[in-house]
């Protein structure tokens, strides 16, 4: 589905190599996170993955054709929600569509489909300014999944959240992963979530931003968080990634 | 009141609208004592009501002339300061080239312009909205430029992740973001305008309120002038609420 070859990236002509060589795959239906260090390229990468940003050399494939503008075949969710203050839950829902030109019925329908299938029912007049992170957080995944992409991205979606609504958003995006069969690229510095989201965990180092090593996550989906992270190979995979992330930081 | 010491609890409880009303009060009644005191030196409430009444049709005739001027001057600014600040804020080269004048006309006192703006156009309607357009079309400018230039650039991002066009992303983000910040221009252009008529009304005295103060004061009718004055006051006071009430409607999303 998606294929990242050989992309390399700098800021500058003459600015150091922030991602060098990058190749991966993520298949259909497929839960992949890109873990890593602060300042080791993953956002970069996702942003070019996205259209967001040019890569300075390689490039971006879906379904064997080169992406390098966003479409509508990609949604992404941000860090910091980035929902627009001025207008209502529903409305930033509908968003997406509306600048995709759906019709004003057709994606308020959709809009309070997706509030829905998020629990905001009841909120679809609300502006950001009047619900909590982890509601705007909800308003961010359907704006993205209203959209009905084939890939979706997800830059540190719950990074910003305190750690019981991150802890419940997670639950809530596996279940929709399930439900919709989603195919996802996520980027998280956090190991605990990679494992219980992922079918696979591409680990990322520094300086330049490449790609150390990939690991399957041995769990079948649908998961149960509790019964995840009380399996002894949770541990086991955290504390290798852990253990190479370390590495990777003394060795510079 | 509340920062008044404990002691003085039952001040404190006083609601701030009767302190207010009480303070009008005492001024108006001392002002009134005063001036039958010594009549020749200023004139007292009654007096300027009566003179007020007197002269309504001149007045109201001045007020019309006045704010056609200020009409037509802001309604200019307003279009043409948004236009110009959004323009300034997204082509580069727009910036570059108008800066200069930005700069130097913003730092210059406007009303050393007006010996030459009479030289070419005359004392009539035309200058009055001129001087108005140069009081009050900085602010515009200014104002705008910096709120569309203070709109994130994450949000402009995130609308281009969902394949927003430039011209879409313009209606929806920077539009509504500026909107906020055009109405800090709007409401601080909206006196300015005034103020530009006025003055041009007065140092070339054709029409007008600035004309009709200017002809009370030459005759010394300290009574006269007073009324015209308290209404430009209260006309100010409700233009600027009428804006912020207009921002509200326009603006809900703001606490």
């Amino acid at each position: 589905m998606l294929s990242i070859r050989s992309v390399d990236k700098r800021f500058s002509l003459d600015g150091p190599l922030v991602l060098d060589r990058v190749n991966m795959e993520v298949r259909n239906g497929e839960f992949v996170s890109l873990l890593g260090p602060s300042g080791c390229g993953k956002t970069t990468l996702l942003k070019i993955v996205a259209g967001l940003l040019p890569a300075t050399g390689g490039g971006v494939y879906l379904e064997g054709e080169e992406s390098t503008e966003p479409s509508r075949e990609k949604a992404m969710v941000f860090q910091h929600f980035n929902l627009l203050p001025w207008r209502t839950a529903i409305n930033n829902v509908a968003y997406g569509l509306e600048v995709q030109g759906v019709a004003k019925a057709e994606r308020l329908e959709t809009a309070a489909r997706f509030l829905k299938l998020l629990d905001l029912d009841g909120y679809e007049d609300h502006y950001p300014s009047q619900i909590s992170g982890g509601m705007k957080q909800r308003v961010g995944l359907a704006r993205a999944l209203a959209t009905e992409p084939r890939l979706m991205l997800m830059d540190e979606p719950f990074g910003a959240l305190d750690a019981l609504t991150r802890e419940y958003l997670q639950d809530e995006l596996a279940r929709i992963a399930a439900s919709q069969d989603l195919t996802v690229l996520f980027v998280t510095h956090s190991i605990d979530e990679a494992i219980y989201l992922s079918d696979r965990i591409v680990v990322m180092g520094n300086n330049p931003g490449r790609i150390l090593v990939e690991y399957p996550v041995p769990f079948e989906r649908p998961r149960v968080s509790t019964v995840v992270r009380a399996d002894p190979r949770f541990a086991e995979l955290r504390n290798q990634v852990w253990v190479l992330l370390e590495e990777e930081k003394s060795g510079r | 009141m509340t920062t008044l010491s404990p002691e003085s609890g039952l001040l404190a409880r006083v609601p701030p609208r009767v302190v207010r009303i009480a303070s009008v009060v005492v001024v108006v009644l001392s002002w009134e004592i005063a001036g039958r005191a010594a009549p020749r030196w200023a004139s007292y409430p009654t007096e300027v009501f009566a003179a007020f009444l007197d002269n309504l049709d001149r007045i109201i005739e001045a007020f019309v002339e006045t704010f056609k001027a200020v009409g037509v001057g802001y309604a200019i600014s307003v279009a043409g300061g948004v236009l110009i600040g959004f323009g300034m804020a997204r082509i580069r080269v727009v910036k570059v080239a108008l800066d200069p004048y930005v700069a130097v006309l913003y730092s210059t006192p406007r009303i050393t312009l007006i010996p030459l703006a009479i030289l070419l156009i005359g004392i009539g309607f035309n200058l009055r909205v001129l001087m108005s357009v140069l009081a009050s079309i900085f602010p515009m400018i200014i104002n705008t430029y910096a709120a569309v230039d203070s709109v994130s650039a994450e949000l402009e991002e995130t609308a281009r992740s969902f394949t927003a066009s430039r011209w879409s992303i313009t209606r929806t983000v920077l539009i509504p973001g500026a909107i906020p910040g055009i109405f800090v221009g709007m409401r601080v252009g909206i006196i300015r305008a005034l103020v530009g008529v006025i003055v041009a009304e007065m140092t070339a005295g054709a029409a007008g309120v600035g004309a009709l103060l200017l002809v009370f004061g030459r005759f010394f009718q300290s009574e006269k002038l007073f009324g015209p004055v308290l209404l430009l006051g209260l006309v100010s006071i409700l233009m600027t609420r009428g804006l912020s009430y207009l921002e509200r409607k326009l603006a809900p999303w703001q606490d």
